[in-house]
């Protein structure tokens, strides 16, 4: 504020020749009441208790009031300026099937040509072959004593026929 | 059920309806809210934090702006929207202040003179015009008038009352400009004094009461 402050003879006489310093205070006022701004060159004079007295008398007159039309451009401003989140649209029904969906359709397809393509199927136990009459012969020989030669070698050619039955189940 | 709770109650389904319409895109939805919550917040929260009607005019576009673009971030949980939107009208105003340098807008804080007219804001369905804070406050207002001297009282009268421009308030006046705006300056700073005066004097009383 001014040095007029130390003075209240203005108060009693609206007359009374201005100073310097309270002509710079009147223009930065009389610019900020009509443009908002602060004029430049006059930041330092800028009047802070009188701008702050002006709202105060204002606002007692209209009490903060907008009217309609303004109230109305300035929603206009805000849907013009802001930029909402783009808004989600609902998902249709089939388009929620569509994924799970989609993930069925390829398992069910994996298990398909994985069993087209996996080879022969294992259908039930491999039918081994029976042990021959010699065979048994030569077990029951091999059992009260005589002759383990002849085992073994009715033994080698029976595991050969079984090794080559399994072989042909297992090994093509 | 007292009727103001029921009142609440209504007012947040009423809300939540309109929330719900707006964050899927429904710009009718957003403008209800507007309508209703606009006029409150400008009166309320940015004309006493800014004290110049056009910034507060640019704030306010900026709150509702802001509310839009994050309306998908918020949830009600039985608080107004109405607070919501005080919070970030009070983010924009401090951030005008904060630029004001950089901007050249003039701004001002007419809390500490509003006093308790400034408070933080009681709540949605308050409505400035409807207290009567705002005729009380008229009434103090003319009355530090009554005791300016008659031309200050006037050339206020002239420039904010009848929202007159300079020129015309210097002709009616009869003045040139430059006296004009010097008569202005005294007389909102004759005006100030006759405000603080009675400001001590409403405060006196409840001091001595406190002692």
């Amino acid at each position: 504020m001014s040095d007029i402050d130390d003075r209240d003879d203005w108060i009693d006489d609206p007359d009374l020749a201005p100073t310097e310093e309270e002509l710079a205070e009147a223009e930065a006022l009389a610019h900020a009441l009509s443009r908002g701004t602060v004029k430049n060159g006059l930041e330092d004079a800028f009047p802070d208790d009188a701008f702050e007295t002006a709202g105060l008398v204002a606002f007692s007159h209209d009490g903060g009031a907008l009217s309609d039309a303004k109230l109305e451009s300035i929603l206009e401003g805000v849907f013009e300026e802001a930029r909402p989140r783009p808004v989600e649209a609902p998902i249709p029904w089939w388009k929620r099937w569509m994924l799970p969906m989609g993930f069925a359709s390829v398992g069910a397809t994996a298990v398909v040509l994985f069993v087209l393509f996996r080879g022969p199927s294992i259908e039930g136990p491999v039918a081994l072959p029976a042990p021959d009459g010699a065979l048994l012969r030569a077990q029951a020989a091999a059992a009260t004593g005589d002759d383990r030669d002849a085992l073994d070698a009715q033994m080698g050619s029976y595991r050969g026929a079984v090794l080559a039955a399994l072989e042909d189940r297992y090994a093509r | 059920m007292r009727s103001d709770d029921l009142q609440s109650r209504e007012r947040l389904r009423w809300e939540d309806e309109c929330l719900a319409r707006a964050k899927r895109g429904e710009r009718a939805a957003f403008g209800e809210l507007y309508r209703e919550y606009a006029p409150a917040i400008f009166a309320r929260v940015l004309l006493p934090k800014l004290g110049n009607r056009p910034a507060a005019e640019d704030a306010l576009a900026e709150t509702f702006r802001v509310a839009l673009e994050r309306l998908h971030q918020y949830e009600s949980r039985g608080v107004s929207f109405y607070f919501w939107l005080v919070r970030i009208a009070a983010n924009k105003a401090t951030d005008m202040h904060r630029v004001k340098q950089r901007t050249g807008r003039a701004l001002s804080s007419l809390e500490s003179l509003l006093g308790p007219l400034a408070d933080a804001p009681d709540g949605p369905g308050k409505q400035l015009e409807d207290a009567t804070e705002l005729a009380q406050m008229r009434q103090r207002v003319a009355t530090c008038l009554d005791a300016l001297n008659p031309r200050y009282r006037q050339a206020i009268e002239l420039r904010f009352f009848d929202e007159r421009e300079r020129q015309d308030c210097a002709d009616l006046l009869e003045v040139k400009l430059g006296t004009f705006d010097v008569l202005i300056l005294r007389a909102l700073r004759a005006f100030r004094k006759e405000w603080e005066r009675g400001t001590e004097r409403t405060s006196q009383p409840m001091l001595e009461n406190e002692s």
